[in-house]
């Protein structure tokens, strides 16, 4: 029951949270500047209009000189409009700024734009961290012999090189010179089809390097530290198997650290994957957060600002929840 | 043996039936629609004494190329700028088309391929393509259009289009001279105020659109030289009341007044209302403008003031229009406000024809109706999501949209239902039976797929030039209009309230001096490397003066390369000419005009030093003129529209020119470059307004076929792109001798203002209310006597050296061994030949193996340079 109520009392906290974040976000990218150029051979009407239509200025009249005036609309009742119309309409606006997708629906884009990222990123998940866990148990289990030595230096060499770096070497030598996968994902929706798949492999590939190499140091540190705990060498004395008490004991005591890492590096590597998204032509959110900044595409901001915080959000949440289910003796909410 | 002699007979006789088979297994669409010509009369004869020709079969394939920005909407009406025209140039079609011209007008061999080898180099024709007759009915016109008997006597203004009676869209409905007139209406509609309206009504001129499109307009704010007033005084005598743009002077956009109100952009100079930010410590009124600023509001200064116009033309009708169609003729009529010469003499299309009326925009009127959104809340202003995606495209051209997805690729296939199938001329043309687009953001992933064969195009980028400056798959391009240099501020009243003691900017010889120590050879090296040669005129190359005869010309009817022209610029960078006709300039003489052309480099630094020492003389005879401290450094301020290394370098480079130019003046080391880019992407607008002095990298390109009118981007004052309005053009005098002729003022001594010459030039001096009224515009006077102008123009431009040219555009870009352009020369229309003379080398398949054949990496082939 405790346990309930922790979840909703956390849940609670994180719709405050959210609704926080989500009203400085807004706010802040409505102190830019309202971009009112008007361009060389443009009709200053038609620029008004188009501003008064985007919901930044109202109130637009005719002034006694017959001069166009408005009234610039509160940032706060822009605001309020905005929940109104996301909430009652679930109507998240149209693209007015952003040059390749204007006019067109935003949760459109959004919806059409999120199966790559997120399967890309899944992908990099699945892939790295049995990956990242393997190297990290052998070297820990190898401490200090050859094994060791090989998997500590390829870790050094992937947390060292920047994730570009590495990208354009896998695209180089991957895609150019052996020509095993395409230069860019294929443009077909079809993702879990083999020839679709297949072209997706480079970006995977880029986008789990960084998050192995994380893994495989903090496994090998966390695992290392509870191999030569006493309980060990209880359990081994009690007359387990080497590779009882590994799996049974030290890896379970290891995983309280380990697990959470591996839902906040998810949310890390949804991050880091715009410039991997661009390298390798995936057409993914990545690209379209920075630019609805760039275009000051409000309504399209707030929106990938939007799922960006419930993402994090969400994945503390999880994180908190999962330790109690990896060590019983920890009870979130408990008194 | 028997067994052995029977099978192999078995195997050849069923050989022969597949090889007999083989030719009704063809793809349709790996082949030319053909359509049977009923009217043939050859057809259904035998003609069994002539040797039968094979037809040619020529190879088809896709073509694969990439975008950094995908299009977003290629509605002809709203469409925004290249990235949104990559599609429109397929699905659209031409009334007429330029097309390459061949000797004896034999465009096809025997067996209907291409004859190449008849090409004129440099030569076109002008054809009809979409339209099957142009006429000028200016004649026939009904008298409503009020044209008058001189106009009609002169001919051009009223024409008529006849349309090929199989034109269809896409989906296979009918396109009918109705359709046009429909998408004009749409097009001019005041309910949606389209940006692509101004095509209509400003460039070609049809008769009342711009009244029709701006009617629900109530008024608009004019300048007041255009009301025909001299001075600021002038007007206020006559009684006008004078408005003032509060908002671009003062920024005084979001400003109150006392009781709250808004500030509005124009206010009038006698209005003492005061407006003032939030913090009440910016007040600003319209008298207060006038009283401290007055001499800013005067003609050319950059803020000039204005008159309220009020629209008097809110009733116009559709029907008052100049463009209706005539449906039992399949035909649209065009009343216009200018002549235009679209037809030569004997009767067939001019140069003019295709360039200035191409087409006149179509849209798919049920599609269009279902693509109309209605204002939001609180506007007012209609707007339309036509050809803006797949589902709401509409295609006339020879290709088709297939496959469209934002922010990713889209992909054209033939349009089987395009008219131009069924004409002779396009005959063994449009080999890419395909293009697929992918957008593809990084260069370097861009061109890796270029190298190993995925995309068929690249471009010569500093990351590649140095290897592949010489490969034989690089087109270089030289036609761009684009001419770049450096802008000078030198209006004295505003260099001297400003802090900057840089009056020396208005002295004439300070400036010459400073553009005569530029080597623009070193520049093109230092910055602009690859992509780039020395520009010392206001136009380049690309300037046509007379492209209907362009191939016949000495000169090439470039304006560039006439003598005249050149003889302007030689005088204009310090070249003097003797009585034997001979140059001599620096360290050369006794030169040919072509030769001292050859040699001119607009770097003469003896004669820049001694420009200095005048300018030097000039500034401390007259310090309190020009506003100059001698204790206090000079300051000019270059101003930039970012903050970068390349940028900071010219500032640098600019530096060490001064530096070295002042070298043992009294100036040494006083003269400092102050890099500034706060402006950001209002540099222009600061450099206008004389918060910047000097301007970099920025120029005109513009019409590549009359140079008579760019040069107004320098010479009048009311011109958007003029950097220099506050240059009073109209009190600078000139003085020229008209060559002999049959024309309005020939023979004569003429001296008029700079203005009034530019507007004469171009045929608009009664018009712009001009002291002379000569009109020597196209066709009125020879072009001897317009080029002798304008290369006057241009001499005494470069002279002032406001606009100091430094380099012309140009670049190169790959073509991939799969496909080899129609023509290694650059043609003036038709480019190296474009997807419609494209030749294939590889199919698809073969194209495959060819690559994996060189390992995926083509790079060493691409190196090559023969």
């Amino acid at each position: 029951m405790y346990m309930f109520k922790y979840v909703m009392k956390r849940l609670g906290l994180m719709v405050l949270t959210f609704f926080i974040i989500f009203t400085m976000c807004f706010v802040l990218i409505k102190l830019l500047p309202i971009p009112t150029n008007v361009l060389p051979g443009q009709d200053p009407e038609i620029v008004m209009k188009t501003l008064e239509g985007r919901g930044w200025i109202t109130n637009i009249r005719e002034g006694e000189n017959g001069v166009w005036l408005y009234d610039r609309v509160p940032i706060f009742l822009q605001y309020a409009t905005y929940i109104k119309r996301v909430v009652t309409k679930l109507d998240f606006g149209l693209i007015t700024t952003y040059g390749e997708y204007l006019h067109m629906d935003i949760w459109d884009v959004f919806k059409s734009h999120m199966p790559p990222t997120i399967l890309i990123n899944i992908c990099a998940s699945l892939i790295g961290v049995p990956i990242g866990l393997g190297f990290g148990i052998l070297a820990a289990l190898k401490k200090n012999k050859w094994q060791d030595q090989v998997i500590n230096i390829f870790i050094i060499l992937l947390i060292s090189v920047p994730g570009i770096v590495l990208a354009l070497m896998i695209q180089y030598v991957f895609c150019f010179k052996l020509g095993w996968f395409p230069l860019t994902m294929a443009t077909s929706n079809e993702y879990f089809t083999w020839p679709v798949f297949r072209t997706m492999i480079p970006a995977v590939v880029a986008l789990c390097l960084g998050s192995v190499a994380g893994y495989a140091r903090t496994t090998r540190a966390e695992l290392s530290e509870v191999l030569t705990s006493e309980f060990m060498l209880l359990a081994r004395t009690k007359g387990l198997t080497k590779k009882q008490a590994i799996f049974r004991h030290a890896m379970r005591n290891s995983m309280v650290v380990i697990f959470p890492m591996i839902l906040s590096e998810f949310i890390a590597v949804l991050h880091g994957s715009l410039i991997i998204e661009k390298m390798f032509g995936v057409n993914g959110l990545g690209g379209l957060y920075l630019n609805s900044i760039t275009f000051q595409d409000y309504d399209f901001f707030m929106m990938l600002s939007g799922f960006n915080v419930l993402i994090g959000l969400t994945a503390g949440i999880v994180t908190d929840i999962s330790y109690g289910f990896i060590d019983p003796r920890i009870r979130m909410g408990a008194k | 043996m028997k067994k052995i002699l029977a099978l192999v007979l078995v195997l050849v006789m069923v050989l022969t039936l597949f090889a007999g088979c083989k030719g009704d297994d063809t793809d349709p669409t790996e082949s030319q629609p053909v359509v049977e010509d009923p009217t043939d009369p050859t057809q259904g004869e035998e003609t069994p004494t002539e040797p039968v020709v094979e037809p040619v079969v020529l190879k088809q394939a896709e073509y694969n190329t990439t975008t950094s920005v995908m299009p977003s909407n290629w509605n002809e009406f709203t469409y925004a700028d290249n990235n949104d025209t990559q599609i429109m140039n397929y699905i659209q079609s031409s009334f007429f088309e330029y097309d390459y011209k061949f000797e004896d007008d034999v465009k096809f061999n025997e067996d209907g391929s291409i004859n190449k080898d008849g090409l004129v180099p440099g030569a076109y024709t002008t054809n009809y393509a979409a339209a099957t007759k142009l006429e000028d009915v200016t004649a026939t016109v009904d008298a409503k259009w009020g044209y008058t008997a001189e106009q009609i006597a002169e001919g051009g203004y009223a024409w008529k289009i006849t349309l090929r009676d199989d034109l269809k869209w896409d989906d296979g409905t009918a396109i009918t001279a109705a359709d046009f007139e429909y998408s004009m209406e749409q097009l001019l509609d005041p309910a949606f105020m389209n940006f692509r309206a101004n095509t209509y009504y400003d460039t070609l001129m049809i008769k009342n659109s711009k009244a029709y499109f701006f009617k629900n307009q109530e008024g608009t704010y004019e300048t007041f030289d255009t009301k025909g007033y001299a001075t600021l005084q002038e007007a206020i005598d006559a009684g006008e009341t004078l408005y003032v743009d509060q908002w671009n002077m003062w920024g005084a956009e979001g400003y109150t007044d006392e009781a709250g109100n808004l500030a509005p952009q124009w206010v009038a100079i006698t209005d003492e209302t005061v407006y003032n930010n939030a913090d009440g410590s910016d007040p600003v009124s319209g008298a207060m403008l006038y009283a401290d600023y007055g001499a800013h509001l005067e003609v050319g200064t950059g803020y000039t003031a204005a008159i309220y116009v009020e629209n008097t033309n809110r009733d116009i009708a559709w029907e008052d229009v100049g463009l209706y169609a005539i449906p039992e003729e399949n035909a649209v009529v065009l009343c216009l406000d200018k002549a235009y010469s679209f037809l030569k003499e004997d009767g067939s299309l001019s140069v003019w024809a295709p360039y200035y009326f191409s087409s006149l925009p179509v849209v798919h009127r049920e599609k269009y109706e279902a693509c109309k959104i209605a204002p939001a809340d609180g506007a007012t202003l209609w707007t339309s999501n036509y050809n803006s995606s797949l589902e709401t495209t509409a295609c006339w051209g020879p290709y088709k949209l297939v496959e469209f997805e934002a922010g990713s690729h889209y992909r054209l296939e033939k349009n089987e239902h395009w008219f131009g199938w069924n004409m002779e001329e396009y005959k063994n043309q449009y080999n890419i039976t395909a293009i697929n687009c992918r957008k593809v953001e990084e260069f370097a992933t861009k061109w890796m797929g270029f190298l190993n064969g995925t995309y068929d195009d690249a471009s010569l980028q500093t990351e590649n030039v140095a290897d592949y400056l010489d490969s034989k798959y690089v087109y270089f391009t030289s036609t761009n209009t684009g001419t770049f240099g450096m802008q000078l501020y030198s209006n004295l009243n505003t260099l001297k309230t400003s802090e900057n003691n840089n009056g020396i900017l208005a002295i004439q010889e300070f400036r010459q001096a400073f553009n005569l120590a530029l080597n623009r050879s070193d520049i093109v090296e230092k910055i602009w490397p690859g992509s780039s040669v020395p520009c010392f005129g206001l136009l380049n190359v690309a300037y046509y003066y007379d492209i209907e005869n362009s191939p016949e010309l000495e000169d090439g009817g470039q304006y560039r390369n006439a003598t005249i022209a050149k003889e302007g610029i030689l005088r204009a960078y310090g070249f003097t000419q003797g009585d034997d006709g001979m140059w001599s300039g620096g360290d050369l003489s006794g030169l040919t005009t072509e030769d001292a052309y050859d040699a001119l480099t607009g770097y003469n630094p003896t004669l820049a030093k001694q420009k200095m020492q005048e300018a030097i003389d000039i500034l401390t005879a007259n310090a309190e003129e020009y506003g100059y401290d001698a204790t206090k450094d000079i300051t000019l301020v270059y101003g930039s529209s970012s903050d970068t290394d390349k940028q900071r370098f010219r500032a640098d480079y600019l530096q060490n020119i001064l530096n070295e130019l002042t070298v043992g003046t009294a100036l040494e080391g006083k003269i400092k470059v102050v890099f500034d880019a706060s402006a950001g992407a209002q540099w222009a607008e600061a450099f206008r307004s004389g918060a910047t002095q000097i301007g970099f990298g920025y120029g005109f390109s513009g019409n590549a076929f009359n140079p008579f009118d760019i040069v107004g981007a320098f010479v009048n004052p009311n011109e958007d792109l003029n950097y220099h309005q506050y240059w009073d053009t109209s009190a600078v005098e000139l003085t020229l001798t008209m060559p002999a002729g049959d024309y309005a003022g020939a023979g004569e001594t003429i001296t008029m203002s700079v203005e009034n010459w530019f507007f004469c030039l171009n045929g608009r001096a009664e018009t712009e209310g001009m002291a002379q009224t000569y009109n020597w515009g196209e066709g009125f006077a020879p072009v001897e006597a317009r080029l002798m102008i304008l290369s006057a123009l241009e001499e005494l431009t470069i002279k002032e050296s406001r606009s100091v040219m430094l380099i012309a555009d140009g670049g190169g870009s790959f073509l991939g061994a799969k496909f080899s352009y129609f023509s290694e020369d650059e043609h003036t229309f038709m480019g190296f030949g474009g997807m419609r003379y494209i030749e294939v080398n590889y199919t698809d398949a073969e194209w495959t193996e060819y690559v994996a054949a060189n390992n995926n990496d083509l790079s060493a082939e691409y190196q090559k340079s023969e």
